[in-house]
């Protein structure tokens, strides 16, 4: 639906923003966060962790992607391996309904 | 030599005497075949994400193994024949991680 119409207000948005970087919406600061799996004394991602993988999986089970988690690149392909690796032993389910 | 973590899911219906002789006699495979196991964890009856073989539960025991590859392909061979065996994963690791003891507090 009016795609056309969307990415020409994002673009008028986006120009808003570098004139006023204060007028920035909440959405775009939460990008900035550093990566919680990177810092000094994070877990270490292991498929045994449960507890830890839960808080990077949806509501449906899925594997949240990295632009809303803000987990590194590195690190999301351990989380996921991670993940995959818990589905196997039926620690996670696969689909959640 | 390398190190490899196994974590086998046993049938529900077993006794825990039967769990312990089970984990017994895989320390026996692993250690017959060039391995050595250095961790055994026996974490017990848990309930399952997902039914497997109609089971809703099933044991978990978990091992931490230093061998070769013969060790662990002997090891799946033998876990693939026994009809207590539902389900079991072993991947190939740095080092073992024992802080992730936050397993099963859900």
């Amino acid at each position: 639906m009016a795609g056309r119409n969307n990415s020409k207000k994002n673009a008028l948005n986006q120009q808003k923003f570098i004139a006023n970087p204060a007028m920035m919406p909440q959405v775009f600061s939460k990008r900035l966060r550093s990566c919680p799996l990177s810092e000094e004394g994070a877990p270490v991602v292991d498929y045994k962790n449960v507890a830890l993988l839960k808080q990077y999986i949806s509501e449906r089970g899925k594997i949240l992607p990295r632009r809303i988690s803000a987990v590194s690149s590195k690190k999301q392909r351990e989380l996921a391996k991670a993940i995959k690796n818990a589905r196997v032993l039926s620690l996670l389910s696969f689909i959640n309904n | 030599m390398a190190l490899y973590e196994t974590t086998i899911i046993l049938r529900p219906e077993l006794a825990v005497a039967d769990v312990e002789k089970a984990a017994e006699s895989f320390s026996g495979i692993i250690s017959k075949n060039k391995g050595k196991v250095i961790k055994k964890e026996i974490w017990g009856l848990k309930e399952l994400a997902y039914k497997i073989n109609k089971n809703r539960k099933g044991y978990y025991v978990h091992f931490g193994i230093e061998g070769t590859g013969e060790t662990v392909s002997e090891l799946r061979r033998k876990l693939k024949i026994n009809e207590d065996v539902i389900r079991d994963l072993t991947i190939n690791v740095k080092a073992f991680n024992d802080n992730a003891k936050d397993f099963g507090e859900e």
